[in-house]
């Protein structure tokens, strides 16, 4: 508990191609395709949006709840990485990097769309089939029920959040982030960030508690 | 006692369950959660919560995450890249007149340098205008004054007795006229109806017009010098003018013949 790194077994599953190209041997391929794109190679550059695809747009998502946005928001990202990738100097992590792109990208489109507190419109009734699709492991009708309000719940509560909290619970417990490098993608500071961190995670409790002692995930 | 602390306990928790805190502060909590039940279930509901949030709110729709999305964004971002960049109108123009930049630029270096030149040197000889303006009317005076009319019949003996006509009672202005009686070569003469004062020598024309209409030398009254003899040669007339600045001297040399 006392410890920062978390297990997030999900990640490896989200991204396989970050993984490997972060730590395996394929981390060389990657600084030739970035040198490659630094010098304008498009070709070399949708290799790595191949790569970076599916953890920048699941990001995206978690930030912004919404399928839309999340969409607009990786085409951007996209587009502001290969605009300053001749900036990125070789030292440097690209998925670090495209990482605090995506995070700035989400806070900019939440802000021109003026989302704040419950203006999310985070997971549609499609979309909760889909999630309901995807978590589904065995063919228990009482344990879909469960799962679907479990996951309305969570998805409502999130909407509860503002937009800052929402980032920094996302980075933090879904990512998970360290505190320094959630608040080094927020561009805030560390005790900013813990303090924003215990503050969504209490509303969320207590929306979560408001919502059973009322006996249903309606809306307060 | 009691409540206050398990108040401030709950305050950190969701920052205990989620190992942000110090490691004394995490003891601390830790084993006041040991000893206190509701304390221990908040712990665990923050903590199930979490795990919920992780669970649930992790995974984007699987529709999302369809290649064709995927392709769709790469392709819209390719064409985006490959788009050749939008030029502004001044950029347009700049490209063309880019071949013949350095001409340009010479040509526009060497129409400044003519502007400026142009510039100073009219604006020197506008001063030296100005100045020779300045300097030549109290020495036009002195000039005019110091050129010694030619006298024909000029004597020693009569001393050059200038008469100073004044009328300066009632309402009627002064007309001063300041002659020689032997040998009347010269009058200063000032009308101050039209406020000019002109020299003029008899059978001779005026040489200047000494001063510009509206300067009013407006002779005193009280002209004070007159006729100053100094020496036998030598006739001086000297008219001080309301102006203490300008004093017309009027010297005449007799010349021998």
């Amino acid at each position: 508990m006392s410890s920062e790194a978390t297990d997030l077994p999900f990640m490896t599953e989200d991204v396989p191609f970050d993984e490997a190209s972060r730590n395996g041997p394929a981390a060389a391929p990657l600084s030739l395709l970035v040198e490659r794109a630094q010098k304008g190679d498009t070709a070399a550059f949708e290799q790595i949006m191949i790569c970076t695809q599916r953890r920048v747009l699941s990001l995206a998502w978690r930030l912004l709840g919404n399928a839309d946005d999340a969409r607009d928001a990786t085409q951007e990202v996209f587009l502001r990485t290969f605009k300053f990738l001749p900036r990125l100097r070789p030292e440097y992590d690209l998925h670090g990097w495209i990482y605090r792109v995506t995070v700035n990208v989400c806070r900019d489109i939440a802000r021109r769309r003026k989302i704040g507190p419950n203006d999310y419109v985070s997971i549609d009734a499609n979309n909760l089939a889909d999630g309901l699709e995807a978590l589904r492991s065995t063919n228990d009708a009482e344990e879909d029920a469960i799962v679907a309000q479990k996951r309305a719940m969570i998805a409502r509560a999130l909407d509860s959040l503002t937009a800052r909290e929402r980032a920094v619970l996302v980075l933090r417990d879904i990512e998970g982030c360290s505190t320094e490098d959630v608040a080094r993608a927020m561009g805030s500071r560390p005790a900013t960030v813990r303090s924003q961190i215990c503050s969504a995670r209490a509303k969320i409790k207590l929306y979560c508690d408001q919502l059973l002692k009322k006996g249903g995930h309606q809306r307060p | 006692m009691r409540t206050r602390i398990c108040a401030k306990i709950q305050e950190e928790l969701p920052l205990y369950v989620g190992g942000e805190l110090q490691a004394q502060s995490a003891r601390r909590i830790a084993e006041h959660v040991r000893d206190c039940a509701d304390c221990l279930m908040s712990a665990d509901q923050l903590q199930a919560m979490r795990e919920d949030v992780r669970l649930y709110a992790a995974h984007p729709p699987p529709s999302m995450l369809d290649e064709r999305v995927f392709a769709e964004i790469r392709s819209a971002v390719l064409g985006e890249i490959r788009k050749p960049p939008r030029r502004y109108a001044i950029f347009t123009v700049y490209s063309r007149v880019r071949p013949f930049r350095l001409a340009l630029a010479a040509s526009l270096a060497l129409l400044l340098l003519s502007a400026t030149l142009l510039l100073t040197f009219t604006k020197k000889a506008q001063q030296v205008e100005e100045s020779a303006e300045e300097s030549t009317r109290p020495l036009a005076v002195a000039v005019a004054s110091a050129v010694p009319p030619r006298v024909e019949n000029y004597t020693s003996q009569t001393t050059a007795t200038t008469q100073l006509t004044e009328k300066v009672k009632g309402r009627r202005r002064p007309t001063v006229r300041a002659t020689r009686k032997a040998a009347p070569s010269a009058a200063v003469e000032r009308s101050l109806q039209t406020d000019s004062v002109s020299v003029s020598q008899t059978g001779t024309p005026a040489p200047y017009q000494l001063l510009p209409p509206k300067m009013s030398v407006a002779v005193n009254e009280s002209v004070d010098q007159t006729d100053q003899l100094t020496e036998p040669e030598q006739l001086r007339i000297e008219l001080q003018t309301k102006d203490p600045d300008v004093r017309i001297i009027w010297l005449s040399l007799k010349t021998r013949e």
